[in-house]
């Protein structure tokens, strides 16, 4: 049973989760909504989590890949039925962060929330996300190889293991 | 600047609390109270099950939200404390802990080998045991249990203490009759029996008996018991009877002690025939399992450890005898393997009733009398909490979204597909990699419950489980890209409205919703509605109606 209190651990976690399930999901009322779902989700299952912080991220990550199914589907729908959603108010330098991410497949742009936003290391990726530490280290390379080719990263990453050598425009 | 600046740059902050996190978890263990039974939610169920019996409970007075976790309670009053005995009921055991609440604040506690005293207080339905130290007797090698700390009153009725699990002795059953007693009986432990005829044997003595208004007496009530065993000896040549079915209490002043019949909790279970899962999954999604084969070989295997070696069957309960293990790390486990390592140390597993209890937890066996016999109940979507899902719909296996096979089947409760060699995997690849590359599972069903094995493998668990978020997700399901391309909702009267669109192949797809109950929606720009509709196919291919989904619909 973890050591925190429910309400400490939402305390810790709530602002870092919005941003890596913005980032993830490209919409940042999403990700509060999402991120409130997982934080509530955890909460229930408190005395059960023995890692309440990669449960939550694991669980919010799944979340938001299920939203974005939806999203897809639902954005054909409504070009039928719906008028389209307004533009986020957002600066362009932001906008063109998130599109770069966004564009990413969903684990090279989870891996690099991860590792780049939520600063963990190869094993705790790999741990929140459920797969081999070969595999967040492919997904790191295939995923700043991308953000190389989109002007996002200036610099080729010399150590996949290593955060701060990777410098961006 | 760095790609780590750029990021924090690009990332809002949350704008909410952890009050509102709260507000949602009461929210959450509010409706699934309704879900389960409240009036006001109807629940159906479109399959070829037909429709599903509306649940219904009885709905306490009140609800408040308990610790965390999934376990709701009700708030504790006084009145629901006094006027019994409460008495340990899990882990079973020979000596049961029992408490007694006095009109005068004072609690005492027993166990096998003594009791101890000390003060309870009711205060905003929470109940507070604080223990006195010196107001203790210990009868033997061994302490009472302990007294202190806030119990939890569940919503059926039990008093949870440190993991120990008490009721109310008078629901337990009724006073027993001596025709009741007549027979052998069996501490849960296997340790010691009691027979009753003319005499009363316990162990190796014998004694003359009355019994008579639920009431045993003996003469000279005196062998060479010892320990444990003197005061189990004690109680039974003295106590009060109570039995429900197969199994029995003694209780006197000082102690409780409960008896199983010998031919019920002995020997009638085939450990061999089926693998052997948490009775209460408590929210785990992959589940440890107990494994024993007919070859004497015996495996634990838990998410991320495994331990291996032989057993035996020694009065009726299995034997073990771990030889090997592999212990893993991941830090997902969620208590997944502390379900099961206690087996490392081998021994005798205790039986309770048809449950094996490892460490305090009970263990179910999947056996044969679960296998799905019907590929009908499967059909529909089944969901664990940490988002992974499984669906089966007429043609179609689809795993955690991602993974999407054409065809399945089920021969004699194995599941046989074909290996989705081409799924997307997504960020959660633990279902999609366990089953997608497999062709075939054995699957067990227990009312919401699905499980599936593989084989050196733990198992996953499913649920389905009516929640309104099930009527959404039935709906994007119709209109994500596995089923339906380009759809256009089409008026067709009457207030209904048909989804159409193409699938794949270029067949057309017709979604057909009855009378609407809700109605569609596009308040928080989703589109969700809740009634009763199937998917046709049209096309050439002239295929049956798929059905799935269960729909909880609140009405009022």
């Amino acid at each position: 049973m973890p050591e925190l209190e429910p309400e400490d651990f939402v305390r810790d976690i709530r602002h870092p989760l919005v941003g890596s399930l913005a980032l993830y999901c490209g919409d940042a009322a999403v990700a509060e909504e999402l991120a409130q779902e997982a934080l509530a989700k955890a909460w229930l299952r408190w005395d059960k989590l023995d890692d309440p912080k990669a449960w939550t991220y694991r669980t919010a990550f799944n979340l938001a890949t299920t939203w974005g199914r939806r999203r897809s589907a639902e954005r054909r729908a409504n070009r039928r039925s719906l008028a389209p959603p307004a533009a986020e108010p957002d600066r362009a330098d932001v906008h063109a962060v998130r599109e770069a991410v966004a564009a990413l497949p969903d684990r090279q742009r989870a891996v690099i929330v991860c590792r780049y936003f939520l600063g963990f290391d190869v094993r705790g990726t790999a741990s929140v996300l459920g797969c081999a530490e070969g595999t967040v280290k492919a997904a790191t390379h295939q995923a700043l190889a991308s953000l190389r080719r989109s002007g996002l990263v200036d610099e080729p990453e010399t150590d996949p293991d290593s955060v701060e050598e990777v410098d961006a425009r | 600047m760095s790609l780590e600046t750029l990021l924090r740059d690009a990332a809002p902050e949350a704008t909410f609390h952890p009050e509102d996190v709260h507000r949602r978890v009461r929210r959450t263990q509010t409706r699934r109270r309704r879900v389960l039974g409240g009036g006001a939610v109807v629940i159906l169920l479109i399959s070829g099950l037909g429709a599903w019996a509306l649940l219904q409970r009885d709905e306490p007075s009140e609800v408040v939200a308990g610790p965390p976790g999934d376990t709701e309670t009700l708030p504790i009053t006084e009145e629901a404390l006094l006027g019994s005995r409460w008495v340990q009921v899990a882990p079973a055991t020979t000596a049961p802990a029992w408490v007694d609440f006095d009109e005068a604040g004072q609690a005492t506690v027993g166990g096998a080998c003594g009791s101890s005293s000390g003060a309870w207080v009711v205060s905003e339905g929470r109940l507070r045991l604080v223990a006195t130290p010196e107001e203790s007797s210990i009868y033997c090698d061994g302490e009472p249990p302990p007294l202190s700390g806030s119990p939890t009153l569940d919503v059926d009725g039990r008093l949870v203490l440190d993991g120990v699990t008490l009721r109310r002795l008078d629901t337990l059953g009724q006073p027993a009759t001596r025709e009741d007693l007549l027979g052998a009986w069996l501490t849960p432990d296997g340790e010691l029996e009691v027979s009753f005829d003319d005499q009363i044997r316990v162990g190796p003595c014998s004694f003359a008996f009355i019994f008579e208004r639920g009431r045993m007496r003996s003469y000279n009530p005196a062998c060479d018991f010892v320990g444990p065993s003197a005061t189990i000896s004690q109680t039974v040549l003295r106590g009060r009877a109570t039995i429900d079915g197969e199994d029995l209490w003694f209780t006197t002043p000082y102690g409780t002690v409960h008896l199983v019949r010998a031919d019920a909790g002995t020997a009638t279970v085939d450990f061999a025939a089926g693998p052997w899962v948490p009775e209460d999954p408590g929210g785990l999604v992959d589940l440890p399992r107990l494994v024993f084969t007919a070859d004497g070989s015996f495996r634990a295997l838990g998410p991320c450890s495994t331990w291996s070696g032989r057993w035996e069957l020694v009065g009726g309960r299995p034997q073990v005898d771990v030889t090997s293990s592999t212990i893993g790390y991941c830090v997902d486990e969620e208590g997944g393997d502390r379900l099961v390592a206690p087996v490392a140390a081998g021994g005798v597993i205790d039986l309770e009733g048809e449950m094996l209890v490892v460490g305090g937890n009970r263990f179910r066996q999947l056996g044969p009398d679960l296998a799905v016999t019907e590929p009908d109940f499967l059909l529909g979507l089944w969901t664990t909490d940490d988002g992974r899902s499984v669906e089966f719909a007429e043609d179609t296996l689809s795993i955690d979204d991602n993974c999407a096979t054409v065809g399945w089947e089920l021969r004699a409760s194995e599941l046989r597909y074909r290996p989705v060699m081409t799924c997307l995997i997504g960020i959660n690849p633990r279902s999609s990699e366990r089953l997608g590359l497999e062709s075939s599972v054995l699957v067990r069903l227990d009312g919401d419950r699905l499980y599936l094995l593989r084989e050196g493998d733990q198992i996953a668990v499913f649920h389905q489980e009516p929640s309104v978020e099930g009527a959404e997700r039935v709906l994007y399901r119709a209109i994500s890209y596995e089923l339906l391309l380009d759809p256009r909702w089409e008026d067709a009267g009457d207030g209904d409205l048909d989804l159409v669109g193409f699938v794949w192949n270029g067949e057309v797809v017709e979604v057909e919703a009855a009378p609407l109950t809700v109605g569609l929606t596009e308040a928080d720009g989703h589109l969700a509605f809740c009634g009763d509709y199937s998917v046709r196919v049209t096309g050439p291919r002239s295929a049956a109606d798929a059905l799935f989904g269960v729909l909880a619909c609140e009405v009022d």
